[in-house]
Order: structure tokens, then sequence, then C-alpha cells
């Protein structure tokens, strides 16, 4: 959605795309970031078209829909940091109206869901560091969440501080599942263990040897091959 | 008594029960009924220069069916849409948009009614359709007649050069929702399942979603039935490439064509396993460029210098494809009473949640320690020795300083820990 198309969308088709959905957007003239606000509805003025939305999770506004800057991309799709675990973001194509980002045309899941699932991490664990679509987390998730860089995600894993950190947007690192070795993850499945006394990934399947090679050797870590 | 044949060597036809299809195929009698229309409407010459100036169209044995979304159509148009062509309401479109949609037809049939159609819009007397932002240009490809493996050839091909299609057709409909490139959802796991012959092919394209650029549901559901949901074996046994947005440039959709045919000549001709082999294996961009060259000619740009960019996305995703998903309730059980990473985590955490007289009575009360203020201090197996933080904490961190896996929160003055209570084992 290019923003000529937008502000020329009638009322009804406002509705229809963008009612009960997520966007990022910042009052026209600030210096402020894009934020995601939750848009609530639309209402015909007669100055144009107004906006009903929440920028956090109590304060709602209505304002000109002109008078907010909007952001039309999607993040990309992949790992991302959150709270001490990962979160994957995917986009679900499933037959639906809505643009932005709203629980029908997108995917928010917990790396360690089905861990928990499998009965792996006690309920009461798990939901403390899972993901809740609101405006708050996307904010959390997209914007505000700090870098974190291979050698303390490492670290925190290590003391056990940290469910799981992205290492990049498809490489992910967690607690051992399998042994007492951090877990290795592409997306949502496991394909390695990492040593880390020896400094050696071990792959679980040869597919995936050349992403870890060019993702984990200038970190002086060896990938075995054998 | 004839020997069973393996369900990847099935006819998609045979595996869900259709009949085959029988195309408009490119005839004297098809050829004299577009051009008695044309001539009827004294478009014949506006036809001729089209199609000259149109790229040939591959000649391979395939089937393929149009929808060609427009708005502002007028209903004199609708009454008088070219031969093969019919056309549809669309309640996705504004302003009396349609959805005209062709017979299946051979590639050629196609061309050819693709330009009358394209001549007919052009010449306006009936109204000139608008291509708008919502409007867009699908291709259906018949699958009913290949095998089960070719069509498994086909989405593994067809996710290895996703990302250069998006980079031909125009990289704003990645973004669209009605589009959505296969390489940002889920899919991988249930394409994976039908590649290692874990699930069948409704199983997986029961799980697939029709908004995907690449939308293989139409072979064995139909969305667009009335009921209270799609119903399996009512598909028109194709797939469908939702990637092309409505356009006129008929030199854009003629090419588009002849990639989607190039791809299904390459599924017809490589062995699953030679696929299996080339996208495993695949890692530089000269063997990405080759294989696409075998595949696509000069149809598809070639790929960016930097081939990470494509390496780690398509391709990575196309690898995926072939290999196994682990089953993590498969390790989660086998790993119950094995101690991992993971259950180490919780037995300290819940260590750290049930601290208090059961701890005390097994090892003793906590001991109190005390540090001057301006630096962090943990303990280890070195023994005691500086937090290399050089700036005051803040409030989060303060309540995440632990010694060493406790979970005790520490004292702050003026940011920096002055007491912590120590509720370890020492065993760190």
């Amino acid at each position: 959605m290019m923003s000529d198309i937008f502000f020329k969308l009638p009322y009804s088709d406002l509705r229809l795309y963008y009612n009960g959905t997520f966007m990022r957007a910042k009052r026209e003239g600030t210096d402020n970031p894009l934020r995601w606000i939750y848009v609530e509805e639309f209402g015909e003025a007669p100055a144009g078209v107004n906006v009903a939305f929440r920028d956090t999770e109590s304060n709602t506004a209505m304002l000109p829909l002109k008078s907010l800057k909007w952001d039309f991309t999607v993040p990309p799709s992949g790992a991302y940091n959150y709270k001490n675990t990962v979160v994957l973001f995917f986009r679900s194509p499933v037959r639906q109206t809505t643009k932005g980002i709203a629980k029908s045309n997108t995917h928010f899941i917990n790396l360690m869901r089905v861990v928990a699932r499998a009965g792996g991490i006690p309920q009461s664990f798990y939901s403390a560091h899972d993901f809740v679509l609101s405006a708050k987390s996307l904010n959390l998730l997209f914007e505000d969440m700090e870098p974190v860089s291979y050698e303390k995600g490492l670290e925190k894993i290590a003391r056990k501080q940290s469910l799981a950190y992205a290492v990049n947007s498809r490489i992910s690192i967690s607690q051992g599942i399998i042994s007492t070795h951090p877990s290795i993850w592409l997306k949502t499945r496991v394909i390695g263990e990492l040593d880390l006394k020896r400094e050696i990934i071990y792959p679980l399947h040869t597919a995936f040897v050349p992403e870890l090679l060019s993702t984990f050797v200038d970190k002086g870590l060896i990938v075995n091959q054998s | 008594m004839a020997a069973k044949v393996p369900y990847k060597l099935l006819r998609i036809r045979q595996a869900v029960n259709y009949y085959p299809l029988e195309p408009v195929r490119f005839t004297p009698s098809t050829l004299a009924k577009i051009e008695k229309f044309l001539v009827n409407r004294r478009l014949m010459t506006a036809y001729e220069e089209r199609l000259e100036r149109c790229p040939p169209i591959m000649d391979i044995d395939a089937v393929m069916g149009l929808e060609v979304e427009a708005e502002k159509v007028m209903p004199a148009l609708i009454e008088n849409a070219p031969p093969f062509w019919t056309s549809v309401q669309d309640n996705s479109l504004r302003n009396n948009g349609r959805e005209f949609l062709l017979l299946p037809s051979t590639p050629e049939v196609t061309r050819r009614s693709l330009v009358a159609l394209m001549t007919l819009f052009r010449d306006g007397k009936l109204g000139m359709p608008d291509f708008s932002w919502r409007t867009s240009i699908h291709v259906h490809l018949n699958m009913r007649n290949e095998r089960v493996e070719q069509f498994l050839n086909f989405l593994v091909l067809y996710l290895l050069f996703e990302d250069s299609i998006f980079s031909f057709l125009g990289e704003e409909r990645r973004a669209s929702n009605f589009c959505v490139p296969v390489q940002e959802t889920e899919m991988s796991y249930f394409i994976s399942r039908m590649l290692v012959g874990k699930a069948r092919l409704p199983a997986g394209l029961c799980e697939w979603q029709k908004y995907s650029a690449l939308n293989p549901r139409p072979i064995l559901y139909n969305d667009h039935a009335s009921g209270p949901g799609p119903s399996e074996n009512n598909g028109k046994g194709t797939v469908e490439f939702r990637h092309l947005g409505g356009t006129y440039n008929l030199s854009l959709i003629l090419q588009w064509f002849n990639i989607i045919l190039s791809l299904q000549a390459a599924s017809r001709r490589y062995s699953p396993d030679y696929i299996e082999e080339k996208v495993t294996e695949l890692g530089t961009r000269a063997e990405y460029v080759q294989l696409q060259t075998d595949i696509f000619g000069d149809l598809l740009p070639p790929p960016p210098r930097d081939f990470s960019s494509i390496l780690y996305s398509s391709v990575a995703y196309a690898k995926e494809c072939f290999c196994p998903i682990p089953s993590i309730d498969d390790i989660v059980s086998a790993n119950a009473r094995k101690e991992t990473g993971l259950s180490q985590m919780l037995e300290l955490r819940t260590r750290g949640a049930t601290t208090g007289d059961a701890r005390k009575k097994k090892v003793g009360a906590p001991k109190l320690m005390q540090f001057p203020p301006g630096q962090f201090w943990t303990s280890g197996a070195n023994g005691i020795a500086p937090w290399d933080f050089s700036v005051p904490a803040t409030a989060a961190q303060a309540h995440q300083f632990h010694h060493g896996m406790g979970t005790q929160p520490a004292t702050f003055v003026n940011g920096f820990v002055t007491q912590y209570i120590d509720d370890s084992e020492g065993d760190q």
C-alpha cells in the first residue's frame, strides 16, 4: 500500500483493511520515531477521515488520518529477540481482508512454544516469556529490544539467564533440549548442538552446514562435518 | 496382477481421482473463432500489430488458465468478451470490477486469447478497463497430468527462485498480504513432510493458504465453493501464481508465462534425486546462475552480487524442504529423564522460586554479602571478581542481578550493588 493510495481510500475500505490492525505511525511534523499503534476505528468527519487508535495499552486518541505519518512496510519475517527468549515472526497468507499486522495475517511464535507444548517447560515459567499481540509488545519486539551481541547472548545462555536468543533472523540458540549443550535452531527446527567447551557445532543434518559455517566460523567455532 | 505404482509416481489426477482436462487447443477452428471476433469488432489490425510485438510463448505440453481482474468494466464489455473468456463479479474489486476467466488453454491459445482481450480493452469503444492497485492477473497451471514427484520438483524449484521471481515482477508485491512469498510462511514444514513421504498431497495442501504467492490449493480445493468451508476434490487441478499485478504490459505478462512454463519443463526434465542434490549442495552464486540459466535462459534477472541475500532466503528455504524436521515431542519425551541445558535452567529457576525454608534447612541461612558502592561483583569458579559493567545498573538489571544462579534481587544504592543475598550453593 502506498500512502497516496491510502489517503484516497474511502471510509468503508479503510475499515475493511485496517480496523483492528496494528500499524506503524507517528504524528506529522514531529521528530518522534515511528511506533506501533492499534487502529481501533475510522470515523467520517467534514474535513476528512478520523482515526481512533491506541498508542499504548491504555491511551486512546482520535486524530485526522492525514495528521499522522504512516508506514506500510512489514517487518522482515524471521527470528527476533524478545525478553529472554526468541519470537519468530511469520506472515500467514490466509484468506482475509486485513492489511497491517493482525492476528489473521501474521504468526508470532515463541521459539520454545513447541517445547512447552511437549511438556518440556512448565506453563507458569513459559508464559512469562510469551508474546501477546499488542502495540506495546510490537514496539518491544521490533523497535525497542536492544541488539544482543553474539557474546552477550551466549553468556546469558551459559549462565541459564535466558531461554534463547537470536543470532540472526534465521538462526537462534536455546538452552539445550537434547543434551546439556545449547541447541541451535533454524527458525522452528532444531538443526544442531553447540559444545561450548570444545567450541564445536554438531549439525543434525548436512543441508545446513554451509549456513552454520557462514554464521559461526567467524566467531571461532568449528562445524563438525564428519 | 500389476505391481502397485508408488504414490510419488502417480499422476495427480490418479492420486486425487480427477478426469484429465481437455484444453482449448491451437487449431484452425480455434484461430478462426478468435479472428472472426476481432474482424467483427474491426480490431484485427490492432491485434496483429500487438501479437507481432509480443514475445513468443514456450511450446510445451501444458494447460494454462487466466484470471484477469479489472475495474471500470462497462456492461457492454462484459457481454462482448472475446471467445473462450467469461467474466464474473469479484467482491474484492471496486468500480464495476470484474474478473475475466480464460478457459483452460494450451500456451499459444493463452497468448492469442490474452492479446485479443487486451486489444479489446485498449480499443476503448466499450470502455477501457482500469488495472488499479487492487487488480492482479493470476495464472493457473494445470497439474492433473503431472506425477506427484514432478509437482514436488516444481515446488522446490519455485522456492529456489522465488526471490528472483519477485525481483522480476516487482518487489512491492512482496508486501501484499494477498501474495505472500512462500518463504515468509511456515510452509516448509508441510513441503518437507510431502517430500520425505510422511504426508500425501491432501494432507500437505490442506495446510497451504490461499494468499501465498504460489498457491497449489486449487489442485484439490475449491476456495470459492459456497458452503461452510473449502470442499476437497472440487478444485481445478491447478497451481495458481498470484504474483502479477494488473497491467496492460503484454511483454511482461508473456515473459511471466514463459518463466512459469520453464519451471514446469524443468520439473519434468530433472529427477527428484538430481534436484535434491543440486539444492542441498548449492552454495555459490556461480552454481545458482548456472542452474537458473539451465532452467530459465535469460528470462529472470541475474541474482544480486551479494549472493547471501538469496542464499539465506529462497535457497535456504528450498534446502529446508529436504531436511526432515525433528519432532520436538519425541525429543522432549526421549530426554525427559536426562539432564539437558533446559532442565538445568528450570531446576535452578524452580529452586530460586522456592528458596526459603526448605533450602535454608538444607544449606543454612543465606549469607549477607556487603560490597562498597561502585562496582558489581560476582563469584564463580575463580572466586569473587568484578563484574564488567562500566555504568550504573538500571532497575531492570538490578532485579536481574544474581549471584551465580541465585534469584534474590540485590540491594542497590545510586545504581550500584551494595549487598545481595548469597542463595546459591556455591556450585557454579
